[in-house]
């Protein structure tokens, strides 16, 4: 076998750690860092453990994935593939429903190992034979339907064998101050084809002895009993729910799942489990569509419409996390209490192992197995039981600012919704709200000192009488192109209706005018050779921006958006590379952004 | 047989092994006694080395003892599948079964990858081997260590020739100068990964600067940098030793992915592949030319 060049730079990586342990033994010896810096990782991937995963082909581990996640090549659906940077943590979530079949699947001798029905998971050879085994075996008995667990199944034991194993890896990989690993899975349910999953991140090594998947119980709320029991008991633990925009309008809705109208205890529930939410990953960005929200003039961002031909998944307002935004405002006037107080994380849903294999100009194995393996099938196919591949992204990417590399800080700063999502690029993003910023500091290091000593910084309750100035500060991805600007969304409810509001709060050079609006900056990619424009636009942004339209009665919420300028899609990546074409509605060019969690003025 | 042919086997280690493997087994049952030999009788012993080995499986499987219960199960579980076992095999239910077939061809690929990989262990001098055999993997990357200032993009170019020569006048760095979120200080890495934290040809840059003073401006994709150069360490080869766990770990990984296309190469060879079915695509005509 031939190595290719670009091993060598993983190689490197590997070898610094043999040559020179550089990360320090415990979490207590990690360095840290007062001011918090960003961490960049992945909160939603699937290895082979995953039994829609293995159907399709995916006989990574956990082991596998880690390894991917700190860099390192791995052969990944029949070629060896890496990404550019190394993450600084991961959480491999894999599929809580299935995880006993993984047992017989993976470990060879064992009992079910040689059932019909595993030999036929096994060795499918083609996407045909391997979507018809997924029909049958996942996607019904997930959508409730059918029996939850084929023939092969062994039992509790064989569940919580895979639990371990999974367990082991996590704990190997473990680097304190170096590179972090959470242990999580993901609880996948959907009642009726709505999407309710959920994934359950834990803080550290006190863990049950298997997880709660969809057959012990469909509903979220059955989820958050089994979490508080293991909370009464010690353990630490919260879920993050994705893919609203697959949920038929049912992750923010007026009632809990069984019919009964929210009310107080439901959403003091719902928003202690549930501190964040996953705004975007492959099969979509769940922020806003155009149609509901024709204002936000870049709202059109991998939306993934085709997702509205499968389940029966329409787009409804209600899917979105701009609404649950608002209408988490609008329960808190109405039962005094916010169930939708969310934070936000990005994510993959990455079903090849591969923990944020996200850049755009490396997707070249796909997310999903066979079923979008290579340029050919990812111009033609889609993605059973749910879209068109051309409409899927290779996903999104969690920023956490914590104050060390570790489990506990990591966590911590996620439960208190200091994060921020991206569409993919490593660009950062901090804003403060309160009173009294300057505008301009003489360092990054005195913005940030400010930022908390005069204000609460993102994920936080704003309670000051005064119209509240955000401090906004973002830097680009190095390797991406500048900014374009930093926006600030505004939701609020007034007179029995949601509201909402885009202002634009920095843009780069001196395009924004007196009345708020911004000069479009004209910096189109080069599409014949996917290069980004590296002239316009800045590097670094920042600026403080006042609430125009304050009012010290209402509750509002406000959270920043930062857009950098045009960049290539995979489909044009795969055009130029592969000479495959894709439809001419297929987008070549996109707007990639970063979501800073929102911070909530909170009437006292 | 050619006598060159004769040599190729005696150059061919799994062969040899394969052979090897095929004549002990001839002889375990030459020499064992005929009631001893299960599968041609009409005892089935469960003595306890078998139950210790039913009982070890139960275990890996369970992660717990089996209570009393269990072992009956482990029992009664056995008796059941080696009887209709014995039973297929005296009707030769198990010729030309396909799901047989495929789970004998998948034990002996495991069993030969498994030879194959005994075959040739990681001892040092293989490793070594390994190790020179693929320099250019093993070969440490440019790397770098320095520390530097970042200036907006638009600095002037007076300005920064300015803030350079009192950088080199003065002996500190005035605090006020670092104002920036990018570190002061980095440690000695690779050209790909600076590259790929400050963006816009930066590494590239650094090959023409001087070490031990301040220098610059160099462009990156944030803005300007003034850089001292602490370090330039060239791409080389490292020695065996200080490396020798890594090219273990490398040798594993990929000599698994090699041993399974070499294993069947060299099976293959055994065999004269004679294909007179019509329709049979070129290419694979080509591979196993007909004689």
């Amino acid at each position: 076998m031939r190595l290719s060049n670009t091993a060598r730079y993983s190689a490197f990586v590997a070898l610094a750690s043999v040559i020179t342990p550089v990360w320090s033994a415990s979490e207590a010896d990690a360095p840290q860092n007062p001011l918090k810096e960003a961490y960049f990782g992945e909160t939603h991937v699937h290895t082979g453990v995953s039994m829609d995963a293995f159907i399709a082909g995916n006989r990574l581990t956990p082991d596998d994935a880690y390894r991917f996640a700190k860099g390192e090549e791995i052969m990944v659906n029949g070629s060896l593939h890496k990404i550019k940077r190394p993450l600084d943590f991961a959480a491999v979530t894999d599929h809580s429903e299935f995880l006993g079949e993984a047992y017989s699947l993976m470990n060879e001798g064992v009992a079910g190992y040689d059932d019909d029905v595993a030999v036929a998971f096994r060795e499918a050879p083609d996407l045909e034979t391997a979507l018809g085994l997924y029909n049958k075996y996942v996607l019904a008995p997930l959508a409730g339907g059918g029996d939850p667990h084929p023939e092969f199944f062994q039992g509790i034991e064989a569940i919580k064998s895979t639990w371990k194993q999974n367990y082991e890896a996590t704990q190997k990989h473990y680097e304190p101050g170096k590179f972090t690993t959470i242990h999580a899975y993901e609880w996948t349910s959907a009642p009726g084809g709505s999407n309710q999953h959920r994934n359950i991140l834990f803080r550290d090594t006190n863990l049950p002895d298997m997880p709660f998947s969809s057959s012990d119980g469909s509903d979220p709320e059955q989820l958050w009993a089994w979490m508080q029991t293991h909370r009464d008991d010690g353990k630490k633990v919260f879920a993050i729910p994705h893919n609203s925009n697959e949920s038929k309008g049912l992750l923010f809705a007026e009632a809990s799942l069984t019919g009964v109208p929210i009310g107080k205890e439901y959403a003091e529930t719902r928003a202690s489990m549930e501190p964040l939410i996953e705004m975007m990953q492959v099969k979509g960005n769940s922020e806003v569509v155009p149609n509901f929200w024709p204002n936000d003039e870049f709202a059109d961002f991998e939306n993934a419409v085709s997702i509205q031909k499968f389940s029966g998944r329409g787009f409804v307002k209600e899917n979105f996390v701009r609404y649950g935004l608002g209408r988490g405002i609008k329960y808190n006037a109405e039962i005094g209490v916010n169930p939708f107080k969310y934070g936000f994380v990005g994510g993959t849903d990455n079903h090849n192992g591969t923990p944020s294999n996200v850049e755009e100009d490396n997707y070249k194995v796909g997310s999903h197995g066979y079923a979008d393996q290579t340029a050919a099938v990812r111009a033609t196919s889609m993605l059973e039981g749910e879209m068109l591949i051309a409409d899927a992204n290779p996903g999104a990417l969690t920023g956490v600012w914590a104050t060390s590399n570790t489990r506990g800080a990591i966590w911590d700063a996620m439960l208190a919704k200091e994060t921020f999502a991206t569409s993919g690029p490593r660009m950062k993003v901090r804003a403060f709200a309160g009173q009294g910023f300057a505008g301009s500091y003489d360092s990054y290091e005195t913005l940030v000192i400010d930022g908390y000593a005069k204000g609460v910084p993102m994920g936080s309750d704003y309670t000051g009488e005064e119209a509240p100035q955000i401090l906004v500060w973002a830097l680009k991805d190095p390797i991406g192109p500048n900014l374009d600007r930093i926006q600030i969304i505004k939701g609020w409810y007034e007179n029995g209706e949601m509201k909402d509001k885009v202002y634009n709060a920095v843009a780069s050079g001196d395009r924004l005018k007196a009345d708020g609006s911004v000069e479009p900056i004209d910096a189109p990619i080069n599409l014949s050779t996917g290069e980004f424009n590296t002239e316009k636009g800045d590097p670094e942004l920042m600026g403080v921006w006042t609430d125009p339209d304050f009012d010290p009665a209402q509750q509002a919420y406000y959270y920043v958006r930062v857009l950098q300028l045009p960049t290539a899609r995979w489909t044009l990546y795969d055009e130029l590379r592969e000479g495959v074409k894709y439809p001419d509605e297929v987008k070549r060019e996109i707007v990639e952004r970063a979501w800073g969690s929102p911070i909530w003025h909170e009437v006292n | 047989m050619t006598g060159n042919a004769w040599k190729a086997i005696v150059r061919e280690p799994l062969l040899h092994f394969l052979l090897v493997g095929g004549l002990v087994f001839g002889a375990y049952s030459w020499v064992t006694p005929e009631a001893q030999v299960e599968t041609d009788s009409e005892v089935i012993l469960i003595d306890q080395a078998e139950l210790d080995h039913l009982k070890t499986l139960w275990k890996a499987q369970w992660r717990r003892d089996p209570n009393t219960e269990d072992v009956a199960a482990i029992i009664d579980r056995y008796l059941r599948q080696e009887v209709f076992y014995r039973e297929a095999l005296r009707m030769n239910l198990d010729h030309n079964d396909q799901i047989v077939k495929k789970r004998l061809a998948q034990k002996m690929e495991a069993v030969a990858n498994d030879l194959s990989t005994l075959m040739q262990p990681p001892t040092d001098e293989r490793l070594r081997a390994y190790f020179h055999e693929r320099e250019a993997f093993f070969t440490l990357p440019q790397a770098y260590a320095f520390k530097q200032l970042l200036f907006a993009p638009h600095t002037s170019e007076e300005q920064l020739k300015q803030t350079l020569a009192s950088l080199r006048a003065n002996a500190e760095v005035a605090a006020s100068l670092n104002s920036s979120s990018l570190p002061f200080e980095w440690e000695l890495d690779s050209e790909t990964a600076i590259e790929n934290a400050f963006g816009g040809g930066f590494s590239k840059a650094l090959a023409s600067l001087p070490a031990g003073e301040w220098a610059g401006p160099v462009r990156s994709g944030l803005g300007w940098h003034l850089v001292y150069l602490e370090q330039n360490q060239p791409e080389h080869l490292p020695s065996f030793e200080s490396v020798r766990d890594f090219v273990a770990r490398q040798y594993e990984y990929y000599a698994v992915l090699e041993a399974q296309e070499q294993v069947f190469d060299e099976l293959i060879g055994k065999y004269e592949v004679r294909i007179s079915a019509e329709d049979v695509p070129d290419a694979i005509l080509n591979e196993f030319p007909q004689s």
